[in-house]
C-alpha cells in the first residue's frame, strides 16, 4: 500500500491535481495500483512519459464496457482513464466527418450529430456507454457492420499518445487520403497495445429516414442456410442481416427512404415465406427497437462468457447446428447472434469453466481450418486459466511483435491483452 | 550496371533468360511509371513467374544488401515503382492468375498482376463485382491498387481498396513469406492488411490478395448536370450532402477538362463552366425516390441543363468522357501534370479561387476533375516541356497547390500516394514526431530499409536500436499547449 500512495503521490505531481485516486476495482482479478484521469492530452502524454521511465504497466481505459476483453494483464500498476477527454472536438457537417476525443461516448456523440441529421452508423456491444477509445481499441462493431463496416472502416485519422508520451497524428480530416501509413487502422483493433487514442476522426453518415425490421422466428439451421441465401444472391440493400439463437431467428434490417425499406421488407418476408419461415413478420416503430434491444441483450444481457467467432458465410449453418448440440450436452442456455454475410458472431456460453472450454476447442476445430477463429472475449478466472483467448494466430505473430517492439520497445501498454509473444508461448 | 556478375547470375538462376532484362535498352521501358518526369534506370529488371521466385529474388537481395522496388503494370502517378539507380527491379506481371472465385462467399483470390477490370470481369456472371474503380482500371494491377490504396469514382459510397481487401500473402523484405488477415474478418492480432495497404511497396511485395466482392446494384442512374461556375456547381454538391444523399459517385469537370475530353472522346458534353455527374446506385425504389431530390437540387442550384442517362451506353459516354479526362489534356497541352490534392469538400470554392489566381500568376493553364463528394482534387497542370523552366514551373506551381489544400484542412493526396513525387511535401502534413513514429512501423517490416527506399519520407531514414524516449516540448510539458 505504501508503494501504491508514494506512486500516488508522484503521478498527482505528474498528471495534476484531482487526477490520481487509489483503489479501483480490480480487473479480471487483478487490482490496479493507481487510476490516473489525466484532464488534457499534455498531462496524458507526461503521464505516459512518466510510466514509461519507470516502466509501469499501463491499461487505457474508457467506460471499461470492454476492459476484460482479450487476454488478463498480469498486473496493472497505472489503470489510464481516458474519461475527461470527452470533448466532440469537431462535427464537420457539410463534409460529413467529425473529430471525437476518445472518452466520449458513443451514445453522447450521436446525440450531438443528429443535429444536423447525422451519426457514426456504428452499434457495438453496449453501444450508449461503450466509448470511442474503447470502440477504436477494440474495432467492436454490432449489426450495421453489414452496410457501414466496422470502426476500421470509418476512421479517417487518430491522435495518439505513443507509450513514450510522444504525441503523434495520422490520417487526417478529409475521407479520401493516403498520405503516410495508415496508422489509425493499425491502432484500431490493436487493444491499446501500441498507443493510446486520445481523438478519432470519422467518416459520418446521414441518420435514414426510416426504418423496417423483418424478423423470421423458429428457424432450423437448413432453413437458415436457404433464406440467408436467397437474401445474398437478392440485389435487396438491408444494413443488417443478422442469426440470433437458439431458437434461431433472422432479422433483415431495411434503413432508407420509406417507399424503398417498405418495399424491401415485403419483398424478404415473402421471399422468406418461400424458404419455409412461415412465422416471418415486419416490424417498426417501438416493437422495431425493442426487438434490437433484445437482440443486443441475448448475447450482452447477462455476465457469461463471451467469444467472438469468424467464419466463412457458407460455415454459418453447420455451425450453427454444432452450437445447439453443444449447448444441449452442457446443458448451457447460451445465445449467439451475428452478422450473416461478414461472418462475423458472438456467442455466450455460460459460466461454467470447463463447459466453455469443451465449446469453444469444439468451435475452433469446426472454424479453424478454413482460415476462420474463435476468441474469448470475457470469461471467468477459472477459464481463462486454463485456455488461450486468441487461439489460432497464423504465421504473422512475428511481424507483430517486431511492430510492438517498435511502437513500445518496453512493453509497458496493455501488456497481456492482445496475442504478444509470451502469451502464446 | 553496377550489379556484380556473380549477382546477377545469381538472379539468372532464380528466374530464367526469359524473366530477366539487362539490355540497357530493354531496361528504359521500366525507367518511370506513368509520373514519367521521374525516371531512374534500374541495375536489372526481372520477372518471376512464381511466388517462390519473388521470395528467392527478395532473399537474394536482403542477403546482398541491394534494394529493390516491386511494380505492376507502372500506371502509377506518383514515381511509387520508380527503380532504384542500379537495384533490382521485380516486375509482377506474370503472376496474373486468378486463384480462386467464392461465389457463395463473395470472395475472390488472385495474383497481384490481375488487372483490376479483369475481377469485375470474371465476377460479373456471378451477379459481383469488384467496387474500387481508378481510371486506369482497363490495365492497372491490383498489386499496384493495394500497393497505393487506390480510389476510384466510386469511394464516396463504397470506399476504396482496403474496404476490400481481406488478406494478402507478403514477400516480406527479408524474403519470408507470411499470411495477413484471410478471408475471414477479425483475425486476432494487429489489423497488418489495414497498415500493408497503401503503404506504396515500401513494407514487402505482395504475391497474392483475397478480395471482397459485392452484389452488382439492382438500379443505376447517372445525370450530367450543366453549371454556370464550379461554385454553382460546388453548391449543388453540398445541396445532395445536405438532404442526406449518399451518390455512388459526384464528379466535376471544368471548362478546360471538359474542351479536352470533348477532343478525345467525344462524350457530347454541354459546354460550361462546370459539368457535374452525379451517379445513384441501389435498389430501384429507393434510388427512383433519391434521384427526383438529387435532379432538383441541381436544377435549384442554378443548372443550365439537366441530362439523364437513358441507357447503359449513354451511362458509359458520360463515364468515358470523365475517364478520358486526364490523357484528353495532351489534346490541349503538350505536356501536364497531375495533382492528387484532398480538401473538406465544403472548402471547395475556397481552394479553387486560390488555384485559379495561382493560374494567372503562373501563367499556367490549370485544368480541374475532381471527385467532387469526397473533395479529391486532381488539378490538370499544363505546360511545353520544351520550354526551358516550364517543367519546373509546374512542379512549384503542383507543391502550391497542395499548400492550399494542406491550409484547407486537407491532404497531399487522396488516392495516387506519396511515392517519389510527395516525399517532400509530406512535412507540409506531419509534424517530425508524425513522421518518425511511421517510420517505427517501416522499420518493423523493413529493418536494412532495402524494400522501395526513397519514397513516402521527407528524408532518408535508418532504423535504430530502441527509439529514444520522447522528450517533450517545454511549452507542451508546462501545459500551456496541446497538439491538435
Amino acid at each position: 500500500m505504501a508503494a501504491v500512495n508514494e506512486l500516488a503521490a508522484v503521478a498527482a505531481r505528474v498528471a495534476g491535481e484531482g487526477a490520481v485516486r487509489v483503489g479501483a476495482t480490480a480487473v479480471c482479478g487483478v487490482v490496479p495500483g493507481i487510476v490516473v484521469a489525466p484532464k488534457s492530452v499534455a498531462a496524458l502524454s507526461e503521464t505516459l512519459r512518466w510510466a514509461h521511465g519507470r516502466r509501469l504497466a499501463v491499461v487505457p481505459t474508457g467506460a471499461g464496457t470492454k476492459l476484460e476483453w482479450g487476454g488478463v494483464p498480469p498486473r496493472i500498476d497505472l489503470l489510464l482513464s481516458l474519461g475527461r477527454l470527452d470533448a466532440v472536438v469537431a462535427h464537420r457537417h457539410g463534409d460529413l466527418t467529425a473529430t471525437v476525443q476518445a472518452g466520449a461516448s458513443l451514445g453522447r456523440v450521436n446525440e450531438l450529430l443528429r443535429r444536423h441529421g447525422q451519426w457514426l452508423p456504428l452499434d457495438p456491444a453496449h453501444g450508449e456507454r461503450a466509448t470511442i477509445g474503447g470502440i477504436v481499441a477494440t474495432n467492436d462493431a454490432g449489426p450495421r457492420r453489414h452496410r457501414h463496416g466496422a470502426p476500421r472502416e470509418l476512421i479517417l485519422g487518430v491522435t495518439f499518445v505513443r507509450a513514450d508520451g510522444a504525441i503523434a497524428s495520422a490520417g487526417g480530416i478529409v475521407v479520401k487520403n493516403v498520405a503516410g501509413y495508415d496508422l489509425s487502422r493499425l491502432l484500431t483493433g490493436s487493444f491499446g497495445a501500441l498507443g493510446v487514442v486520445v481523438d478519432a476522426t470519422f467518416k459520418l453518415s446521414p441518420l435514414p429516414p426510416t426504418s423496417r425490421t423483418v424478423v423470421a422466428a423458429g428457424l432450423d439451421p437448413g432453413t437458415i442456410d436457404g433464406a440467408t441465401s436467397a437474401v445474398m444472391a437478392s440485389q435487396l440493400a438491408p444494413s443488417a442481416l443478422e442469426v440470433q439463437g437458439p431458437p434461431f431467428s433472422l432479422l433483415a434490417r431495411f434503413e432508407t427512404v420509406q417507399e424503398a425499406s417498405e418495399r424491401q421488407a415485403e419483398e424478404v418476408a415473402a421471399l422468406w415465406r418461400g424458404c419455409g419461415a412461415a412465422d416471418t413478420g415486419v416490424l417498426t416503430g417501438a416493437a422495431e427497437t425493442e426487438r434490437w434491444t433484445a437482440h443486443h441483450d441475448a448475447v450482452w444481457g447477462r455476465e457469461d462468457d463471451i467469444c467472438r467467432i469468424g467464419l466463412l458465410p457458407d460455415q454459418l449453418p453447420g455451425l450453427l447446428e454444432e452450437f445447439v448440440g453443444l449447448l444441449q450436452r452442457h446443458e448451457i442456455e447460451g445465445q449467439l447472434a451475428g452478422r450473416v454475410e461478414t461472418g462475423a458472431l458472438h456467442a455466450r456460453i455460460g459460466t461454467d469453466a470447463a463447459a466453455s472450454r469443451a465449446i469453444i476447442d469444439r468451435l475452433r476445430a469446426r472454424v479453424e481450418p478454413r482460415g476462420g477463429h474463435v476468441a474469448l472475449l470475457r470469461g471467468s478466472p477459472a477459464l481463462r486459466a486454463q485456455i488461450e483467448p486468441w487461439g489460432a494466430m497464423g504465421d504473422a505473430t512475428g511481424v507483430m511483435d517486431a511492430v510492438k517492439r517498435q511502437f513500445d520497445p518496453q512493453g509497458i501498454l496493455s501488456a497481456g491483452r492482445w496475442p504478444e509473444a509470451e502469451a502464446r508461448a | 550496371m553496377n550489379l556484380d556478375e556473380r549477382f546477377l547470375r545469381a538472379l539468372r538462376d532464380i528466374v530464367g533468360e526469359s524473366g530477366l532484362v539487362g539490355d540497357a535498352a530493354d531496361r528504359l521501358t521500366y525507367e518511370c511509371d506513368a509520373l514519367t518526369h521521374l525516371r531512374a534506370m534500374p541495375g536489372v529488371v526481372v520477372l518471376p513467374a512464381s511466388v517462390q521466385q519473388v521470395q528467392e529474388v527478395v532473399r537474394l537481395c536482403h542477403s546482398a544488401g541491394v534494394p529493390f522496388v516491386a511494380r505492376g503494370h507502372g500506371t502509377g502517378l506518383s514515381g511509387g515503382a520508380l527503380p532504384v539507380e542500379d537495384g533490382v527491379l521485380v516486375v509482377l506481371t506474370r503472376l496474373d492468375r486468378i486463384l480462386d472465385i467464392d461465389a457463395p462467399n463473395r470472395r475472390m483470390t488472385v495474383q497481384p498482376g490481375v488487372t483490376n477490370l479483369e475481377v469485375s470481369r470474371r465476377a460479373a456472371p456471378f451477379g459481383l463485382y469488384y467496387a474500387p474503380d481508378p481510371s486506369s482500371q482497363q490495365i492497372c494491377s491490383i498489386g499496384g491498387n493495394v500497393a497505393e490504396n487506390s480510389g476510384g469514382a466510386h469511394c464516396l459510397k463504397y470506399g476504396f481498396t482496403v474496404h476490400h481487401v481481406l488478406g494478402l500473402d507478403v514477400v516480406m523484405p527479408d524474403g519470408a513469406l507470411v499470411k495477413l488477415g484471410g478471408p475471414v474478418p477479425d483475425r486476432p492480432g494487429f489489423d497488418l492488411v489495414g497498415a500493408l495497404v497503401g503503404s506504396e511497396g515500401t513494407l514487402g511485395v505482395v504475391t497474392e490478395v483475397v478480395l471482397r466482392l459485392l452484389r452488382l446494384p439492382e438500379d443505376v442512374r447517372t445525370l450530367l448536370a450543366a453549371f454556370s461556375s464550379t461554385d454553382a456547381a460546388g453548391a449543388a454538391v453540398s445541396g445532395i450532402i445536405a438532404a442526406g444523399i449518399v451518390p455512388a459517385a459526384v464528379e466535376m469537370m471544368d471548362r478546360l477538362t471538359i474542351k479536352a475530353a470533348e477532343a478525345a472522346v467525344h462524350p457530347n458534353f454541354p459546354q460550361a463552366e462546370a459539368v457535374l455527374i452525379v451517379e445513384l446506385d441501389g435498389p430501384r425504389a429507393e434510388v427512383g425516390a433519391l434521384f427526383r431530390r438529387v435532379e432538383s437540387v441541381c436544377r435549384e442550384a442554378g443548372a443550365s441543363e439537366v441530362r439523364v442517362a437513358a441507357d447503359a451506353d449513354e451511362r458509359a459516354r458520360f463515364w468515358a468522357g470523365r475517364k478520358a479526362a486526364f490523357a484528353a489534356m495532351g489534346r490541349v497541352s503538350p505536356d501536364y501534370y497531375v495533382q492528387d490534392g484532398v480538401i473538406p469538400r465544403t472548402k471547395l470554392s475556397e481552394v479553387l479561387r486560390r488555384i485559379r489566381a495561382l493560374a494567372e500568376r503562373s501563367g499556367l493553364r490549370i485544368g480541374n476533375v475532381f471527385h467532387a463528394g469526397d473533395g479529391n482534387l486532381h488539378p490538370l497542370i499544363c505546360y511545353d516541356g520544351a520550354v526551358e523552366g516550364q517543367a519546373e514551373l509546374a512542379a512549384a506551381v503542383g507543391g502550391e497547390i497542395l499548400q492550399y489544400c494542406v491550409e484547407a484542412g486537407g491532404s497531399i493526396t487522396g488516392e495516387h500516394g506519396v511515392g517519389a513525387d510527395k516525399a517532400a511535401h509530406m512535412a507540409k502534413m506531419f509534424s517530425e514526431v508524425d513522421l518518425e513514429t511511421m517510420h517505427r512501423l517501416r522499420c518493423a517490416f523493413d529493418p536494412s530499409g532495402l524494400c522501395n527506399p526513397q519514397k513516402i519520407f521527407p528524408t532518408p531514414r535508418l532504423c535504430g536500436e530502441v527509439p529514444r524516449p520522447y522528450r517533450a516540448h517545454p511549452v507542451v510539458r508546462a501545459g500551456l499547449a496541446e497538439r491538435f
